[in-house]
């Protein structure tokens, strides 16, 4: 049966073949002629018709061919939808209405060109231009078929290619890293060796089959997965095709394959299994060189001599002390009745901690009964006195506070790890400390907000106790406690510590004090007189902001450290943990001065740790050596801490190098048939000229990549060329961008194709160089209408070229899922545009799912849905964990690449499950209602300002006069009809601009490009 | 518009299209379509005639997720009887999942059922008195030893490489009838174990994949199509905002010229609402005779749930979805008895066999048996060995699967294992033969049914696969 299976295999493929048959039989004789395997040309540029509007080479290549077809380009588009064209190409976002009107109102000649720099220098670029190589490499952070395992550590890969794209890696070192990285010499620069051998992460992405008794055709299969993706990837040939057979098509034979085959057979791919189930390889990449430990030890030896000499001098007496004791306990009595000052920040050189101090006195704010507290980890933690730029708001985004940072204390992560969730429920007493530092210019329209619910918050109030009881909501609307804003303002950039304390008695006890001010609370309402009484919920603490310009939001404050206590802190141990705050952020602050305090003791009754403690700050202040040593302490320890994480090894998924070995033919793919030995090597069909003999005792995948890379190999240039093409232009000038070979597509420009890759070369393989050469073109600037106005030829150009092939206009493109996502989430407003990171998504997804073996990492994302928590991350979609079999529906409706296989070219599929999805799915609602927040949220009484606002933002263009009258009727119509179905008037006017948005969300407009 | 990895140039795109518009012969071709502006997900989907005449228009394969055993169900091994607790006197096979001991007996006797007289354990009562009906083929052999492989070998034809399903493959062959529905739709699927590439479409263009209602996590009362429920209830809203929508569209459409994609694109929301409406009525069983839902065991407790499913699948085949898959799947039932065999099996049988013949029964009382094929398929069998001390563990070397329906020889079997159950002695059936079977009912030549993609012709069944023609009805 076997037998006559291939007879009819053969048969087959010659019937279904036929058409292309001709051309197949030249790859018999040997001597082969296809066109991509020719060297690559430096073609002169055609002559072209010196009445177009030629703007760069680009156009004398297209242009020439429309003219030898009797076509003409179409005319120039309109700068809108130049700027969303280019910006959506580029960034993968739309561009915002102030980067719009700029470039509008931009009538410098090189207009066009800033805009592309601006563009390329954005980080956005790399997200975007990453994410198509994401495609062809068949990128994802879980292994698929039998158990779908996490690979926890695929996402360096991803961030690796971000950067890649980010920083213009040429192309040549591109490839070499992915295949080779591990292999090239050693460099000085420890983080550019480890992100090499992040970067072979490209050869382990594959689909894996683990649970197979037989490893070693694992292996094999890895090995044919490896081999496809570096063909079609790189040189735009399916080599894989040869794993049974010669190539039918191209010339490949078998032997060809198991000389590549065992150039990846030579890696160990495995590192054990648990039970038949195999674990693919990952590690530790040791980061630490010879120089780096000279370096920490030089650093920890010059820090001990600091620290040495500092101590003798704190143990020492000092001559000065007496007589500024005395100054400084007489200024603390002269101060004592001082009224409040504003907070300032003093140097973090002048107050030190007091941690010893306090084991003295009454109460230990490190540990008395505390029962929750942020930071936990010393990471999540603040500097608050980090420049502004440094500042980073802590990763707390929060559903619970619709994404803004909020800390919040049912979540295991933010508790102290022997601690329950802490909520705030019936009566019970609770004191808070907070230490925020307020960062909006807006900040009277920022909240500082404490609630004990999943109850969104509404914008507008200072301060807020939301819903710690159901009966009254919103303090400062007279309803229950108010408190007084006025005397105790947020000021811009200064760090303050807030206390809330809560007796469990009426509501109206509350005490909230400001930096040790006591504020005013009044006490309006029924509801204030009672005890609060609520079930059982989560403390929720954060910031909201509201928008600094009309459109991007920021979040109100960064949030340093939260502590809270199951029980009110009287007075005074109210100022006792309030001044040890103020003294570990070095705040001035209304909580005494400590120092003064001491100073006022007579020494008798001081203890030991007092009393040097105000020695030290003495030194502090007056002694030039101490001072200076001080500062060499706090320099060194920072760079021996820098020092240590540079030497922190590196968890990596990447092949282990395990020499060279040769294979033997696998008849038919068969491990147990084996044929001759096919030593290491390239391809036979392009060795000859370019001889590559692998004798080294390694693998040979540096090597090869090295062939790939070379100017000489007339594939590789020509396939990157065209595929930066494709993705600018929706179509590859070959269309089979992942097959140059010979049953691929011919090339519609293969004289342009030529001249770009030339170009590419001589770029030093720069891909930003090829994108301001294609983007500058005429030809990317024309217009993408069918309407037969704008172009002279349309009526031939249709019947011609109907699939514009020969680009006489800029092709409509539908914008890719990805795309689809992080525009309806830039436009309602909650994009979070944080660039890199994502481990704590996988490391998410890696402890939520099944260990099958968790000492060998093997664990299982089987039980992960479609609507898996984690997709609901506001962060842009290449950052979500790609979870192989449970994409998320909103990129696997829309057409996202195959997680499973070489993607080059995205379907463009138009069907009703996505119109299902746009209009019923609760993400499109969710998101049209933050949209709606924002337009109701305007500072206008006309609706014409709405309607506008939301075409610049979503459209990239204004209304017409039409579109404006449509959308008043929609407005009008839309809330006299849910008025009439039984909704309140408010509630119809939201659901109206909810459904208004949501249509916008929908229009194709919003999703084509034109 | 699909652009597929490889098309062939010499092909124009008329001829194609003419291929395609005479019938089954543009089939393998149906790439190059992809390619073509015109072509949107409806017209992928229209209906498509066969190469020769159906027997069967539709199916409905009820998948056994875990591994049914095979000697305890539909093939009777009195030999494990007599030698129960000795070693096994032939030799295991060569690669294994886990270590088996001893033989270990069946804990279930075997009746002859009906006319045909075959045998069926007491695990299937119900299913063994509508035997008659069906063709038992015995000698079903796969390579693969762990569920992952061995789930997606069934549903895809390869263990280990990444193929389009069974169901994508017939929808891509044949289209839909329906078209208010969609054309391949799976009930409460696993995420275990291949998961979506179950129902998926690899390279095939996605909108020949499998419509999930539900998931493994669900129970059938409660699982639904996704985005099916209109975000706004008060169906006059949404029709204002579909108004407004369209108005928006066509003026676009006015001022930038005909584009077909986009007017393709303004149906699609015209059939989703009106997908909306359709869908959930077939959904809706309240229509259902008491005497109906007896027949599938709703009501009745361990039987209720996938009774529901099974009703649920004639419903949707009745009104027009061309493939439909039930499953009793990870992570709410597995039949993976690698210890107590007799308490695993016995409660997920409880739960199946009542269902499963209440469908055939119910097909047929319909007029829609002869003409629906209903496989019950799972991914391996069970060793005749025991596994500890009361289980058996994969066996994917010889096992059972079974078809009832249109073009189906009923009341007979097919091959047959050796006196243990260990191997295939007669007419071994490779998944790929399985397959090409299951299209040939279909009216396809599964050596015909190609989607080119990376640079060669792909097919269900690679390039194996034959016929079983013995039990094909005459």
């Amino acid at each position: 049966m076997m037998a006559r299976n291939v007879l009819l295999a053969i048969l087959f493929s010659v019937v279904v073949y036929h058409g292309v048959g001709a051309s197949a039989a030249e790859t018999q004789d040997g001597n082969h002629q296809l066109w991509s395997f020719q060297p690559i040309t430096n073609p002169p540029l055609p002559s072209v018709d010196p009445s177009l509007p030629v703007k760069n080479p680009i156009d004398h290549f297209i242009f020439s061919i429309l003219n030898r077809h009797g076509l003409r380009p179409t005319d120039e588009t309109d700068p809108q939808s130049a700027i969303r064209r280019v910006t959506y190409n580029l960034t993968g976002l739309p561009p915002t209405p102030e980067e719009i009107q700029s470039f509008t109102q931009d009538s410098r000649p090189d207009s066009w060109e800033r805009l592309l720099d601006r563009l390329l220098a954005r980080p956005h670029y790399g997200e975007r231009w990453g994410r198509h190589w994401l495609d062809v490499v068949r990128y994802a952070d879980t292994t698929a078929s039998d158990g779908n395992f996490v690979m926890r550590y695929a996402w360096r890969y991803r961030n690796y290619v971000i950067d890649a794209f980010n920083q213009d890696l040429p192309y040549d070192e591109f490839i070499v890293e992915q295949l080779a990285g591990d292999l090239l010499p050693t460099s000085e620069n420890n983080d550019l060796s480890i992100r090499r051998v992040i970067a072979t992460g490209f050869l382990m992405l594959g689909p894996k089959s683990l649970a197979e008794a037989d490893k070693e055709q694992v292996r094999m299969d890895m090995v044919d997965e490896q081999i496809d993706v570096t063909g079609r990837a790189f040189l735009g040939i399916t080599l894989a095709c040869a794993r049974c057979h010669d190539h039918k098509f191209d010339p490949i034979s078998t032997a060809d394959y198991y000389s590549l085959a065992g150039i990846f057979r030579s890696l160990e791919l495995l590192q054990g299994n648990s039970g038949v189930t195999a674990m693919w390889h990952e590690g530790e990449v040791q980061r630490d060189s010879t120089q780096l430990k000279l370096k920490y030890e030089k650093v920890e030896k010059e820090l001990a001599a600091h620290l040495a000499a500092i101590q003798k001098l704190e143990s020492e007496s000092v001559e000065g002390q007496a007589e500024w004791e005395k100054n400084l306990a007489t200024e603390a009595n002269e101060n004592s009745d001082r009224s409040p000052t504003a907070p300032t920040v003093k140097s973090p050189d002048e107050l030190d901690e007091l941690h010893a101090w306090y084991q003295a006195s009454s109460i230990q704010p490190e540990a008395d009964q505390r029962v929750a507290r942020w930071p936990n980890r010393a990471s999540d933690g603040l500097d608050l006195f980090a420049t502004s730029d440094e500042k980073t708001v802590p990763t707390l985004h929060s559903s619970a506070l619709n994404g803004y940072p909020a800390v919040v204390f049912g979540e295991k992560e933010h508790l102290l790890q022997t601690e329950t969730p802490f909520g705030i429920s019936g009566n019970q007493a609770y004191s808070i400390f907070i230490v925020i530092n307020p960062r909006s210019a807006a900040a009277d329209r920022n909240q500082l907000l404490l609630w004990g619910n999943s109850a969104k918050p509404a914008a507008g109030s200072f301060l807020e106790i939301d819903s710690l009881d159901l009966d009254y909501e919103r303090l400062d609307l007279g309803t229950g406690v108010n408190y007084d804003a006025a005397s105790g303002a947020i000021s811009m950039g200064v760090p303050q510590i807030w206390s809330v304390r809560y007796d469990g008695g009426v509501i109206s006890g509350h005490r909230i004090s400001i930096n040790g001010h006591s504020q005013t609370v009044t006490a309006t309402g029924e509801a204030a007189k009672t005890k609060l009484n609520t079930v059982d919920h989560n403390l929720v603490v954060g910031g909201i902001g509201m928008p600094e310009t009309k459109h991007t939001v920021s979040p109100a404050m960064d949030i340093a450290e939260i502590l809270v206590y199951r029980r009110f802190l009287d007075d005074e141990q109210e100022h006792l943990v309030g001044t040890w705050l103020a003294n570990k952020y070095h705040l001035l602050t209304d909580y005494l001065d400590m120092t003064s305090q001491l100073a006022s003791l007579p020494p008798s009754k001081r203890t030991a740790v007092q009393q040097q403690h105000l020695r030290i700050h003495f030194l502090k202040q007056h002694h030039r050596e101490y001072r200076e040593r001080q500062k060499e302490v706090k320099r060194l320890t920072a760079h021996k801490s820098s020092l240590e994480a540079q030497r922190q090894a590196v968890k990596v998924m990447f092949p282990k190098e395990d020499g060279g070995r040769n294979l033997r033919v696998h008849r038919r793919g068969n491990r147990f048939d084996l044929g001759e030995e096919t030593p290491r090597r390239v391809p036979l069909q392009f060795a000859d000229e370019n001889r590559v003999t692998i004798d080294s005792p390694q693998s040979g995948r540096l090597e090869l990549a090295r062939w790939i890379a070379d100017p000489g190999n007339p594939l590789t240039a020509r396939v990157m060329a065209n595929r930066i093409w494709q993705h600018h232009f929706g179509h590859g000038l070959v269309a089979t961008s992942d097959n140059f070979g010979e049953i691929g597509q011919r090339p519609t420009h293969p004289r342009l194709l030529d001249w770009l890759a030339h170009k590419f070369i001589a770029s030093g393989w720069s891909i930003k160089t090829m994108h301001r050469l294609l983007l500058a073109s005429a030809t990317y600037r024309q217009s993408s209408s069918l309407h037969p106005m704008e172009n002279p030829t349309f009526n031939n150009a249709q019947s011609t070229d109907p699939d514009n092939k020969l680009l006489w206009r800029y092709p409509r493109r539908r914008l890719e899922a990805e795309s689809i996502r992080d525009a309806i989430l830039a436009v309602s407003g909650r994009l979070d545009r944080q660039l890199g990171g994502g481990e704590k998504a996988i490391m998410q997804l890696y402890n939520g799912g099944d260990a099958v073996d968790a000492k060998l990492g093997l664990v299982s994302a089987a039980n992960v849905s479609f609507d898996y928590s984690g997709y609901q991350s506001p962060r842009r979609s290449i950052y979500l964990p790609v979870i192989r079999n449970a994409q998320p529906e909103i990129l696997s409706v829309f057409d996202a690449a195959n997680t499973n296989a070489v993607t080059p070219i995205r379907h463009e599929s138009v069907v009703s499950s996505q119109a299902l999805f746009l209009l019923n799915n609760p993400m499109v609602r969710d998101q049209s209602m933050h949209l709606t927040r924002r337009l109701l949220a305007m500072d206008t009484i006309d609706d014409t300002h709405r309607i506008q606002t939301v075409w610049r933002l979503a459209l990239s263009r204004d209304p017409s006069d039409n579109e404006i009258r449509d959308g008043h009727d929609f407005i009008r119509e839309y809330i006299g009809a849910a008025i009439s179905a039984g909704l309140g008037s408010a509630a119809a006017r939201d659901n109206a601009w909810q459904s208004f948005c949501q249509m916008i969300f929908c229009m194709n407009e919003f999703i084509y490009v034109r | 518009m699909f652009a597929s990895s490889t098309g062939s140039q010499t092909t124009s795109r008329r001829q194609a299209l003419q291929e395609i518009a005479c019938g089954f012969g543009g089939l393998g071709l149906l790439d190059l379509l992809n390619t073509e502006r015109q072509a949107h997900g409806a017209t992928l989907l229209r209906r498509r005639d066969s190469h020769y005449p159906a027997h069967a228009k539709r199916v409905i394969f009820v998948f056994i997720h875990g591994g049914l055993s095979h000697v305890d169900s539909f093939d009777p091994k009195p030999k494990l009887e007599e030698l129960d607790g000795q070693p096994v006197p032939i030799e295991k096979p060569k690669f294994n999942f886990a270590s088996t001991g001893n033989i270990l007996k069946s804990p279930w006797k075997f009746h002859h059922y009906g006319e045909s007289g075959i045998e069926v354990s007491d695990l299937f009562p119900h299913i063994g008195s509508t035997i008659d009906d069906i063709c038992v083929i015995r000698s079903m052999h796969g390579n693969q030893v762990a569920h992952g492989g061995a789930t997606l070998l069934l549903h895809t034809g390869d263990g280990v490489l990444i193929r389009p399903s069974m169901g994508a493959w017939v929808l891509y062959g044949l289209g839909t009838e329906n078209q208010n529905l969609p054309g391949f739709i799976t009930i409460t699927p696993s995420s275990y174990h291949g998961g979506s590439q179950n129902y998926g479409a690899a390279f095939l263009p996605a909108v020949f994949q499998g419509t999930r209602i539900g998931d493994g996590n669900t129970a059938p009362e409660n699982a639904k199509m996704s985005n099916l429920a209109p975000a706004q209830k008060q169906q006059v809203l949404q029709r204002l905002q579909l108004d407004m929508l369209r108005r928006q569209n066509e003026r676009a459409l006015q001022r930038d010229g005909h584009d077909a994609r986009l007017e393709a694109r303004i149906e699609s929301f015209e059939l989703a609402f009106r997908m909306q409406m359709s869908a959930p009525e077939v959904m809706d069983t309240s229509d259902e005779t008491a005497e109906t839902e007896s027949l599938y065991g709703i009501g009745e407790g361990p039987t209720d749930d996938f009774g529901r499913q099974c009703l649920l699948a004639r419903r949707l085949s009745e009104a027009g979805v061309r493939f439909v898959q039930v499953n009793h799947s990870y992570p709410r039932n597995y039949w993976d008895a690698h210890g107590n065999l007799k308490s695993n099996h016995q409660s997920n049988a409880k739960k199946v066999d009542k269902p499963i013949a209440g469908l055939i029964r119910d097909l047929k009382r319909r007029g829609l048996h002869d003409d629906t094929l209903v496989i019950l398929g799972t991914e391996f069998g069970r060793t005749p060995a025991a596994q500890g001390k009361n289980g058996r563990d994969h066996h994917p070397h010889a096992f059972t699967m079974w078809m009832s329906g249109g073009g189906i020889k009923s009341g007979t079997v097919y091959g047959a294992t050796d006196e243990f159950g260990y191997y295939v002695t007669e007419n071994k059936v490779r998944m790929r033969d399985f397959h090409a079977t299951v299209l040939h009912l279909m009216g396809i030549d599964h050596e015909r049914l190609t989607f080119r993609h990376s640079g060669r012709d792909f097919r269900l069944t690679d390039v194996e696969g034959s016929v079983l023609h013995d039990i094909l009805a005459s």
